[in-house]
């Protein structure tokens, strides 16, 4: 019988570290849409437009993405 | 707002839980105290939550203070514990309002509305958005509720979909593998995860 895959990639009770991977995961998910959004906003509403936007837009996006990954894994792991 | 209770009732809400929809309002106290943790779960979050900030501010000052340090490697250590112990506590302190605030609303939601959505803590992460900033005017109290309101329901919305994404392995197909649901099938508290996340506005507001 094939094993479902899941998030956590084996069955049975996910362990500590498989707890942070799926925080940062999430984490970098909404850091990346919120950056995207508020960031999107801000640098069109700064003038920016083509490339810079863009650039500024990515750079924001990874921006948001890793500071959200790190709190979003931190606050999964002082759970576990 | 039946359906967001469906969403989330799936899998991690499994048999063990009441039926939602089935219940009294004496049975919606009792389930917010015993379920949500209610009125003592805001201290939880608002100690997590300063914890959460405080080692991710400790991180993030830490590394700031090191590259805003005059050459030398000791001076470079000196600056960057310097700079964590300044800022870290102030980086966990507005963690834990946020936290606090929310959960605290959150709870209240649960007990006013009989209902548990993600529309709460939508609602909630706006109401602490606007809150905070009260004192800085109409603009800047929208502009906070706004981006606290974005920001949870993004939250909410991931939320679901890694819970659905991770059920995969629940639906009934695959039951018969399964041993034992309660411990593999509640993988994160994701209620607790979208407190402490909401925190994480505030640091962004003030940082980038």
């Amino acid at each position: 019988m094939p094993v479902p895959s899941s998030a956590y990639g084996h069955q049975g009770a996910p362990s500590c570290f498989d707890r942070i991977k799926v925080g940062f995961m999430m984490g970098f998910c909404v850091g990346m849409a919120s950056g995207a959004l508020f960031g999107g906003f801000s640098a069109l509403r700064y003038g920016l437009r083509g490339r810079e936007l863009f650039s500024t837009v990515g750079k924001t996006m990874i921006q948001g993405g890793g500071t959200f990954g790190t709190f979003m894994s931190i606050g999964t792991g002082i759970r576990c | 707002m039946d359906q967001g209770v469906d969403v989330i009732a799936k899998d991690a809400w499994s048999p063990q839980y009441p039926d939602l929809n089935q219940m009294d309002y004496a049975m919606w106290d009792s389930y917010a105290e015993v379920y949500m943790g209610c009125p003592w779960r805001i201290m939880e979050d608002c100690g997590g939550a300063f914890s959460m900030g405080a080692i991710g501010g400790s991180l993030f000052h830490g590394i700031k203070g090191f590259r805003n340090a005059p050459s030398g490697n000791y001076r470079r250590l000196i600056s960057s514990f310097v700079t964590l112990k300044e800022r870290a506590p102030i980086v966990g302190g507005n963690f834990a309002v946020w936290g606090g605030l929310f959960s605290a609303i959150d709870c209240s939601m649960v007990y006013m509305r009989k209902k548990e959505d993600p529309w709460n803590s939508i609602t909630s992460g706006a109401l602490t958005g606007a809150i905070l900033s009260v004192r800085n005017g109409t603009g800047a109290i929208i502009g906070s509720a706004v981006i606290g309101g974005v920001l949870l329901a993004l939250i909410e919305g991931f939320g679901i979909l890694f819970t659905s994404f991770t059920a995969e392995q629940f639906n009934p197909a695959n039951r018969m593998m399964e041993e034992d649901p309660n411990v593999s099938g509640q993988q994160i508290p994701f209620l607790f995860v979208f407190t402490i996340l909401s925190g994480v506005v505030h640091y962004i507001l003030h940082n980038l």
